[in-house]
């Protein structure tokens, strides 16, 4: 025995026993992989889903309780009122705390802690703040029971707060250009004075949740984040921002929500998501996948749904570099470019993105349809145009070139995935018209830097997708990250500080698609596309609207409820 | 043995000192800039470039680098780790807030390791020139060089997609739901433990077989004790100090977070942190984060081999 | 002597380099009975009984196929991908295995999986030749350097690997980041940076084991100078088991720019990475899981090769064993 094992160790094995089995097994490993592999797309849609259940299709009665398990693919940078910045953020916050108005998903107003509000002249705004609102109670401020109204002295508190500089709130240097002064009339009156007329007013007010004066006073300007206590419809409960967010139904607030329970559970993973979706362990996915989102719809259990307003994503010239500040230059690329096509490449889904002829969203006021007549795709139209300023391709290697120079740069991206597959087939598509265009998808961090900088020679970005978007993406006096192109057109400024003056919707509008139309002529942006992010919604759960920025669950048209399972 | 413990504890100081100056000056260098991307989210119009600049000048980071050295290292002799500069909170308590995943997942690897490791290590072992043992052996080899991304999307795939069993994202804080949180466990503990198991058990196997070679061993072995016996007796005594040396080891790595397996899972833990944390740029958070990972990795160590002392009495002879 | 011992205490060595995973656990590696260096915590000493075990076995030549295989495939894969990797055509998207044309597939760009895997090992291959190289001669030299003078320099240099030993991957991949911008070049260079350590070790601890050997003595007492002696005596007598170790190093380079690729920090696309076609693939899991499985089955697989030639390489050493 002894001998015998002794030996084992030192006698030579059978040659190669070990690494011939290793291989082996890896090869069966692999062959029996690439069988499931090929076999997966015919038996994929079989077992899913276990406690997710076909509901009827009857209008059920609304039930009370339960919960609403939504997942999000970003994690909530923060609950402070006053320094959140990222959708994520506000879809949380708002459910927590609330502004004077809102904006529901068609982008018209709705009152929540204002129910009036009017202009006795241009400069001044009057609010009228509900009867009723109180602040929550059950926390290290206002101890259970507590019935605290939100008065006009709250409003006062939050709009002084964001506007003093010391606090670094987000919207003060958006807000402190803009209004002059705000004081309380009487103890539900507000009056805001602003300092010129202002039209973007009520949206910008939209975005400051009103914070109670009582704990500024006792936790500090600095500490909100830490103590979310606000007058909305539910109470944080626990959080944990990466990972879980729990709140509970506010039983004081003035419209009792259905659900006992909202969580926010983040899945930075978005295919993740739609797998949690499908087997019931949550029962919203805010963004889905783009390529599972036929076989979603598909499936009876769940309906897809997409806002009624898009994102803008556009690839810009940055002007600042030749030969971009050439219009000639620039109209002849435009020609290059099929966006319709490429559009069709990256999407698998209709719903998912629309062709964008403007930088104004469908679902925001100037949304301008009639803009795609002024584009065409003609790429033999393109090289004369080029050919016309001197770029021809003398030495037939395929690339223009004039004064001895080619063609030649650089198409940036940000490294996600569809805004970096529409430079890959803009590019292509430059390519054949005989321009040596190399795609560079950077990190997010890097890629705004690099656009700050002005370094980027041509590149895709997205932004600028509210009411007020135009002013910031080309207004030459207001220097903003979304200002990215060098663009200075005196026309385009006078027009569009016009609009920010005029409080009048019809005639701002009218104003607004008139610089729209400057903007386009002027080939600043190749509009890319509207994105529209498809949420994922399962049946059974009720008066569900996705939103782009504002997630409403409660409000006068609609009280979210989950059909008990 | 005092002198040697000191002179090891200064030593511990000294690398915690230059780590955080390398990771204060790197997380400067690197291109991108923190309130950039932090508004890059906000509405359209909030943060003008003015008011960066004084976010900037607010945070400090318009200072020369030494001096901003400085005063972080005057901060940290204070225990005060700084504020994340994207959610303004103590860096010390988003840390605090990570540590229960990160060590939940640590903890739940460390067993599975130690399980797959022993089990494997034996079967290695004892199953020389049979066909069981070379099967574990070609599994092992594959373990070992198996990327831990790629065993995780592998397992969310069979399990999680294919089978429908278990969950393949997220943390259930303990106490929640009962038989929830440890099923979302089972995946990434299972992806965490596959490397270090399988390591484990080439480290089992490597020193049975230098034991089993040992006059001791052998004498037992004509002394007619069998197998089982001599194994227990005293084959396994000689192979736990390595075993418990190594799985603590690994534990402080994992202490420091997983980055990969926690990306995988969308598990909230102090490796995620980290990899948000450099996304944002949010410099406080990255250094609090990496001198965290950092002291844990080296306290570990530390206690490792005092263990190792204390467990090996011809260590004192010397 | 090399006293022969385990492939763990490699695998480990190796893995630590650049994931900074410990090296410690090969401190912990002792030869019971026999008697171990009194500096406990001096872990130059103790890396000298990193053991190379081996149970040796004929022909293992045969082991170097793979390896080899990989290395051919990486050097002329360019030259025999069916398809050009870069070549995209977004209406052959995500097209099944077995598709005519592509028999990987394609991804979600329409370019062909199969190509880009086999561009994918060259990425992989050149990376870890190219980190192993200039780590290896950065580590070795500042290992037996040290090793050989000793002093201040020494125990400076040696804390200053401990540090490094204590940074994570995720800040590492930083570093890639610092050195302008994520990149092939900058991966190179921060894995060598915190790859050397480990060679730096090892040959420090051999030079120690090896200084006092009568033919140093010998060739000291004939008057050679310091450089003569390390690079003509020193130096080849301690290559075999650094090579060893750097057979395995490949390996786990392979496999730490295949996670730090995952990550998004290593590889930039478009490049054909198997870590970042990992992290690409990830998203398509239930469409086309292709796209992920096979990227890492190349990964592991060439993984495996190169411990199988660290493992002959090795047994080559210590024939005189067998």
């Amino acid at each position: 025995m002894l001998t015998k094992r002794h030996g084992s160790s030192r006698a030579p094995r059978a040659p190669l026993s070990g690494r011939v089995l290793a291989g082996l097994t890896a090869i069966a490993l692999t062959v029996a992989l690439a069988a499931v592999l090929t076999v997966a797309p015919g038996t994929g849609g079989m077992v899913y889903g276990t406690t997710g259940t076909v509901l009827a299709e009857a209008k059920a009665r609304p039930q009370d309780g339960g919960a609403l398990k939504i997942a999000m693919p970003y994690t909530v940078g923060t609950l402070d009122p006053l320094h959140f910045m990222a959708d994520a953020d506000f879809h949380v916050i708002t459910q927590i705390y609330e502004p004077l108005v809102l904006f529901n998903e068609e982008g018209n107003p709705i009152p929540r802690l204002a129910t009036s509000w009017r202009n006795p002249d241009p400069n001044t705004w009057v609010f009228h703040l509900r009867k009723g609102a109180r602040w929550q109670a059950g926390n290290e401020v206002f101890p259970k029971r507590t019935k605290a109204e939100v008065t006009a002295a709250d409003v006062v508190t939050t709009l002084n707060l964001v506007l003093n500089p010391d606090n670094k709130a987000t919207f003060y240097s958006k807000l402190a250009r803009v209004i002059k002064s705000v004081e309380a009339v009487d103890k539900r009156t507000v009056k805001v004075v602003t300092q010129a007329p202002y039209a973007f007013l009520l949206e910008d007010l939209g975005h400051i949740p009103i914070v109670s004066k009582q704990v500024v006073e006792r936790v500090g300007a600095g500490q909100l984040g830490r103590y979310p206590i606000g007058s909305g419809p539910f109470k944080l409960l626990e959080s944990r921002p990466d990972n879980q967010i729990t709140l509970s139904r506010n039983d004081d607030y003035y419209l009792k929500p259905r659900l006992a329970r909202v969580i926010f559970q983040i899945i930075p993973d978005k295919s993740v998501a739609a797998m949690a979706l499908e087997s019931g362990d949550v029962d919203v996915v805010t963004q889905l996948p783009p390529l599972e989102i036929p076989r979603i719809s598909a499936d009876k259990r769940f309906t897809v749904m997409a806002p009624a307003s898009g994102s803008y994503r556009y690839i810009a010239f940055n002007q600042r570099k030749a030969p971009f500040d050439d219009l000639k230059i620039r109209e002849a690329i435009a020609m290059a470019v099929d966006i319709k096509s490429a559009l069709k490449a990256i999407f698998p889904a209709e719903s998912l993105a629309q062709p964008a002829w403007g930088p104004v969203p469908p679902g925001i006021p100037g949304y301008d349809p009639g803009l795609q007549k002024m584009w065409t795709y003609n790429p033999e139209k393109a090289r004369e145009l080029l050919a016309a300023q001197g770029w021809v391709d003398a030495d037939k290697d395929g690339i223009l070139e004039k004064d001895g120079r080619k063609f030649s740069f650089v198409l940036q991206a940000p490294n996600d995935a569809n805004r970096s597959k529409l430079a890959v087939i803009v590019a292509d598509q430059l390519k054949a018209v005989g321009l040596d265009v190399k795609v560079k998808t950077e990190e997010w961090g890097m890629h705004l830097q690099d656009l700050a900088a002005g370094q980027a020679d041509m590149f895709v970005m997205g932004g600028g997708s509210t009411p007020d978007g135009l002013l910031y993406l080309f207004h030459s006096g207001l220097v903003s990250r979304d200002h990215n192109t060098g663009f200075r057109n005196a026309e385009v400024d006078q027009l569009l500080d016009k609009a920010k003056a005029t409080t009048d919707a019809a005639a701002r509008k009218k104003l607004w698609q008139e610089a729209q139309r400057l903007i386009v002529e002027n080939r600043v942006h190749l509009p890319g596309y509207y994105e529209f992010v498809n949420a994922g919604v399962a049946k059974y759960v009720h008066d569900f609207k996705p939103a782009n920025y504002t997630l409403l669950l409660v409000a006068p048209d609609r009280n979210v409820w989950v059909e008990k399972r | 043995m005092q002198t040697a413990v000191i002179k090891r504890l200064a030593e511990m100081g000294v690398a915690l000192l230059s780590l955080s100056f390398a990771i204060f000056s790197v997380v400067r260098l690197v291109p991108g800039d923190p309130f950039q991307i932090l508004f890059s989210g906000a509405a359209p119009g909030a943060g003008d470039a003015g008011f960066l600049q004084s976010l900037h000048n607010a945070a400090g980071l318009d200072r020369p680098l030494l001096v901003q050295y400085a005063g972080y290292l005057g901060q940290l002799l204070h225990g005060n780790l700084g504020v994340s500069l994207r959610s303004g909170e103590p860096v010390i308590l988003l840390i605090g807030r990570h540590l229960a995943p990160t060590l939940e997942l640590a903890g739940a690897a460390l067993i599975l390791s130690l399980g797959m490791g022993i089990f494997f290590g034996l079967a290695l072992s004892l199953g020389r020139k049979r066909w069981w043992g070379e099967l574990a052996g070609a599994a092992v080899s594959f373990a070992v060089a198996l990327p831990s991304a790629g065993a995780g999307i592998l397992l969310i795939y069979i399990f999680g997609l294919q089978l429908g069993w278990l969950p393949t994202f997220g943390w259930v804080a303990q106490g929640w739901s009962w038989p929830e949180a440890p099923r979302h466990l089972i995946l990434p503990a299972l992806t965490l433990s596959i490397h270090p198991g399988a390591v484990l058990a080439r480290l089992i196997e490597s020193n049975l077989a230098t034991v089993l070679e040992e006059d001791y061993v052998r004498t037992a072995y004509a002394k007619g004790v069998g197998l089982v016996r001599v194994l227990t007796r005293h084959a396994l005594k000689n192979t736990a100090l390595p075993v418990v040396t190594f799985a603590a080891l690994e534990f402080g790595t994992f202490a420091g977070g997983a980055v990969v397996v926690e990306t995988v899972f969308s598990w909230p833990g102090l490796g995620r942190l980290l990899v948000d944390a450099v996304a944002n740029r949010d410099y406080a958070l990255i250094q609090g984060a990496t001198l965290f990972a950092g002291a844990a990795f080296l306290a570990i160590n530390f206690c490792a081999d005092l263990m190792y002392l204390a467990l090996d009495p011809r260590l004192r002879y010397e | 002597m090399m006293t022969t011992k385990s492939m763990a205490a490699e695998l480990m060595a190796a893995k630590s380099m650049a994931n900074s995973i410990s090296a410690r656990a090969m401190a912990a590696e002792t030869v019971p009975g026999k008697p171990i260096d009194p500096g406990i915590f001096d872990r130059g000493e103790r890396m000298g009984e990193l053991h190379l075990f081996l149970r040796c076995r004929r022909r293992h030549w045969l082991r170097w196929i793979p390896a080899i295989l990989i290395l051919a495939v990486g050097l002329i894969g360019p030259a025999i991908v069916p398809q050009n990797p870069y070549t995209m055509a977004l209406n052959h998207a995500l097209l099944p295995v077995g598709s005519p044309g592509h028999p990987l597939g394609t991804d979600d760009y329409g370019r062909d999986l199969l190509s880009r895997l086999i561009f994918g090992a060259r990425t992989s291959v050149w990376l870890g030749v190219m980190v192993v190289a200039c780590a290896g001669a950065f580590g070795t030299l500042i290992g037996a350097a040290t090793g050989y003078f000793g002093g201040l320099v020494d125990s400076v240099i040696m804390r200053l690997a401990d540090a490094l030993l204590a940074f994570p991957l995720a800040v590492a991949a930083l570093f890639v980041a610092a050195l302008l911008g994520p990149g092939t070049g900058n991966l190179i260079l921060t894995l060598t940076l915190l790859g050397w350590v480990g060679y730096a070790r090892l040959a420090r601890s051999l030079v120690l084991r090896i200084k006092s050997e009568r033919f140093v003595e010998a060739a000291r007492a004939v008057g050679a100078g310091s450089g003569r002696i390390l690079f003509r005596h020193i130096l080849p007598n301690i290559a075999g088991p650094l090579a060893s170790y750097a057979a395995l190093h490949i390996g786990s380079v392979i496999l730490i720019c295949a996670e730090l690729g995952f990550l998004g920090f290593g590889v930039q696309p478009p490049t054909p990475d198997w870590g970042l076609m990992l992290n690409e693939g990830r998203a398509y899991l239930r469409v086309a899981p292709q796209l992920a499985i096979f990227p890492t089955l190349a990964v592991t697989l060439t993984v495996m090769s190169f411990q199988g030639l660290a493992r002959a390489w090795n047994g080559r050493n210590h024939s005189e064993r067998c």
